[in-house]
């Protein structure tokens, strides 16, 4: 016997992902969502975005990672309050996971920000909504134009795409035309940051763009 | 391995049309999803095999289906299905030939449907 279903088979990592959502809305919290490969400098932009907010506004961060706590202790290098998810297998942050870091966070302080560093990873955290307003897509120049196109559910969802490393840029055969032209076709209205996180540079576009968001524009 | 979290969500849900239909097995289970998620049959059916056994979808086979990829074409403003995945700069508009056409794809994974006993 043949049953029709036709139900969304994450149906209740979603429920989590809105109850989130609604959750972060009443505080009138921003959560941001940062998705890229291993080593594509996700907590290196952090660090460097804290440096650029942390003083004018209530930021902290959720740390994905799988076993380590290394990402969070640069974090809480900065003064800025973290919250450590260790996933154990799991490739990507679910929305429950991270409703209980947003419990933990929001115990003392209503926040105005929260970072979320997903895993490592192109492909798995992109399927899943965590209730964020925003999956942020981080590429670095050193991985080469062509991810764009081969890993396109991140770059098709984010609001925004940061090339990192461009003081690399030169040493890499990143073809900067080509990475902006399969986004476009994916995305043609997502803002693209091009940023050096070592070296703080670009960064205000990024951030102004943030605060927009913060304040609903 | 997030085909890990994929199962556990299908068995949430054929759980649910169990109590209310009834059945003994499930043979088959059918998803279907858009072109950009990337779902493996071969891992999705191994996750099963270790996370189902003893239910009554132990010895179910699950199998993946692609929905049609959907396009929009910014020049006559049309939309048009896609079946297979071509590069993105190559597809062009079925109904004026532009070349300026964009995704919009539905990346959503649906339980389609079961085969039960
Ligand atoms: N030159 C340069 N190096 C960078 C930049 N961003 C990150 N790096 C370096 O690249 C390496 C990886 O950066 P991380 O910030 O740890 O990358 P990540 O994305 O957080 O990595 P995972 O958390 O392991 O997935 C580090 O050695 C960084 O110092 C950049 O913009 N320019
Ligand atoms: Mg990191
Ligand atoms: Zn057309």
């Amino acid at each position: 016997m043949e049953i029709k279903v036709m139900n969304k088979v994450l149906a209740a990592n979603d429920a989590w992902a809105q109850e989130n959502r609604s959750v972060l809305k009443a505080g009138n919290v921003l959560m941001v969502n940062l998705i890229g490969s291993p080593g594509a400098g996700k907590t290196a932009l952090l660090e460097a975005t804290l440096d650029l907010i942390k003083d004018k506004y209530k930021v902290s961060v959720i740390e994905g990672d799988i076993a380590t706590t290394k990402d969070a202790e640069r974090i809480q290098k900065k003064g800025v309050a973290v919250c450590q998810i260790n996933t154990g297998t799991a490739c990507h942050l679910d929305a429950n996971l991270v409703n209980a870091a947003i419990k933990d966070l929001s115990v003392s302080t209503v926040f105005d920000i929260i970072f979320v560093e997903n895993i490592g990873n192109l492909v798995c955290p992109a399927e899943f909504d965590i209730g964020e307003a925003a999956k942020i897509a981080v590429l670095s120049v050193t991985e080469g134009d062509d991810k764009i196109e081969k890993y396109p559910l991140l770059f098709s969802e984010a609001k925004a795409l940061l090339i990192t490393k461009m003081s690399m840029h030169h040493l890499t055969n990143f073809n900067m035309d080509e990475a902006e032209k399969a986004f476009r076709k994916l995305n043609p209205a997502a803002p693209i940051f091009k940023v050096d996180n070592l070296k703080s540079d670009g960064l205000a576009p990024w951030v102004a763009f943030l605060l927009a968001m913060k304040n609903g524009k | 391995m997030h085909e890990v979290s994929i199962v556990e969500g299908l068995i949430t849900q054929v759980s649910a049309q169990q109590k209310e239909r009834k059945f003994k097995t499930v043979h088959e289970v059918h998803i279907a999803c858009g072109m950009y998620n990337c779902l493996s049959e071969e891992t999705l059916n191994f996750c099963m095999q270790t996370v189902a056994e003893g239910t009554c979808l132990a010895k179910a086979v699950i199998k993946v289906r692609r929905l049609a990829e959907r396009w929009q074409c910014l020049a006559c403003r049309k939309e048009f299905f896609q079946e297979d995945r071509k590069p993105l700069l190559d597809t062009a508009c079925p109904h004026c030939a532009a070349k300026d056409v964009i995704p919009r794809p539905n990346n959503e994974i649906y339980l389609d449907k079961l085969e039960v006993d």
